[in-house]
């Protein structure tokens, strides 16, 4: 319970930039929760459980996402989410302007990336080590780094632009 | 503008600051970034722009994550429930394991099978070999009637065309569960079976054990991306008017594969649904179900 204390929101987040419903985000979440149960139950590995735990969310999720064939649901949503949710932290009307056409502007590119460009820079983002990562996505270290590396280098120059 | 040979690549300075970099390069790293104010400006930037996405991401789902409590109770009640279970699988297990160390007999018999089909598979020859191989795995291209009758939830047409129907709603893992044990899939295997509804609810299916079975993704020509491909298409007919909804139910919940011979006009998938299958991208869940 203490890990789904900490991945539930990193999780939760990830899915729903993957596409999902917040619904069929936590029913992910449960069953990959379980599936960790069983796993443990069995006596199988125990590293890297974070990792663990993402790839089977994103393979859960992917194959639900293939089966439901909505994947533009949340990126229309996000454009009519985020300035509700921006409201009270700015100073002032045109601060919080400036700050909401920026964020939109990062999840805009965000949203454009690949999927595998997406994932690492998300997990990422929810904290998760390089190796972490590597293990979640089935790829290497270096790939995630390069990955990273393309996917802030056009966020920089998203927000330069 | 940063001249690339002379410097660390963005890659590298991530590694780096992620503090992946094996010893010998990261001192080499190390050393380069204490003597070069671009390649230490460039790492700020690389991290100001993912400290930046991280808290606009946080701030743009921040409404979405309420309900932690519930879901931690709901873990918890679906967790007892799973380990109830899995006590009774080890139980049989063992008392199975009991039964044949106790009765040699059983044992003679259990090798005199085999090799009655072994020898059956010899004689058939290959084809028939690959059929008794498969059997199992091809009995749920199709459901079992009995089990799987099909259920619809009350809509119109109209309902089912709306954009709010186009949801399939992920079927609980309580509910997969129990669609396994009834067709006596034990232990499932996540990557083979898509616990899929009979009658999708794209066409007004119900979630419910009696629309639900576990159909193979792969193994079969009549797999699950091809039953999708039946879906789309009926749900296409149905919202342009060429077909009602009670007969795309009746038709798929009857027999869907003869359902996609008549709406494809063809013998054959016309395709292995390929073309939104997304487990050539997947990679394998960890096999958790092999030492059962």
């Amino acid at each position: 319970m203490e890990l789904f204390e900490e991945l539930r929101e990193r999780l939760l987040r990830y899915l729903l930039v993957l596409g999902l419903s917040v619904h069929d985000g936590e029913e992910i979440i449960q069953e990959s929760f379980l599936l960790l149960f069983q796993h443990l139950e069995r006596g199988k590995p125990r590293q890297n459980l974070r990792g663990w735990v993402f790839r089977v969310a994103r393979n859960l999720a992917l194959k639900h996402r293939a089966a439901d064939r909505l994947r533009l649901r949340r990126v229309v949503e996000f454009d009519q989410t985020l300035p509700a949710q921006s409201v009270d932290r700015s100073p002032n009307p045109e601060e919080q302007l400036r700050r909401m056409q920026r964020q939109q502007r990062l999840l805009a590119v965000v949203h454009a990336l690949p999927e595998q460009d997406q994932s690492c820079l998300c997990m990422r983002a929810e904290g998760l080590r390089y190796r972490e990562i590597a293990a979640a996505l089935g790829i290497s270290l270096g790939s995630v780094a390069a990955s990273l590396a393309r996917s802030l280098a056009r966020l920089g120059r998203a927000d330069g632009g | 503008m940063r001249e690339k040979h002379l410097h660390v690549a963005d890659e590298e300075l991530l590694l780096q600051a992620g503090g992946e970099t094996d010893p010998s390069s990261s001192a080499q790293v190390q050393a380069h970034l204490e003597s070069c104010p671009q390649c230490c400006a460039r790492l700020k930037e690389l991290e100001s722009a993912l400290a930046e996405f991280s808290e606009a991401h946080r701030e743009t789902w921040k409404a979405e994550l309420s309900g932690a409590a519930g879901r931690r109770a709901q873990l918890k009640a679906r967790l007892a429930e799973l380990a109830v279970h899995e006590r009774e699988q080890r139980w049989l297990r063992a008392a199975w394991v009991a039964v044949i160390e106790r009765r040699q007999a059983a044992v003679f018999a259990g090798v005199g099978i085999a090799v009655f089909l072994l020898l059956a598979v010899l004689v058939h020859g290959p084809a028939e070999r690959a059929q008794i191989m498969s059997a199992s795995l091809e009995h749920w291209e199709e459901p079992n009637l009995r089990l799987t009758p099909g259920a619809t939830v009350p809509v119109t047409e109209r309902e089912v065309c709306g954009v709010a129907a186009k949801t399939v709603p992920v079927v609980p893992a309580s509910l997969k569960r129990k669609v396994f044990e009834e067709y006596g899939v034990t232990p499932p295997e996540p990557d083979a079976y898509e616990v899929d509804y009979l009658i999708t609810p794209e066409l007004g299916g119900a979630t419910d054990i009696r629309n639900l079975w576990p159909e193979p993704y792969q193994d079969t020509v009549w797999n699950a991306h091809v039953k999708d491909q039946l879906e789309d298409r009926l749900h296409r007919m149905v919202c342009r008017g060429d077909l009602d909804l009670a007969t795309a139910q009746r038709d798929i919940s009857t027999d869907w594969i003869a359902a996609y011979r008549k709406y494809f006009h063809a013998d054959q998938p016309v395709s292995d649904g390929s073309s939104f299958n997304f487990s050539d991208r997947l990679l394998p869940v960890p096999k958790l179900f092999t030492n059962l």
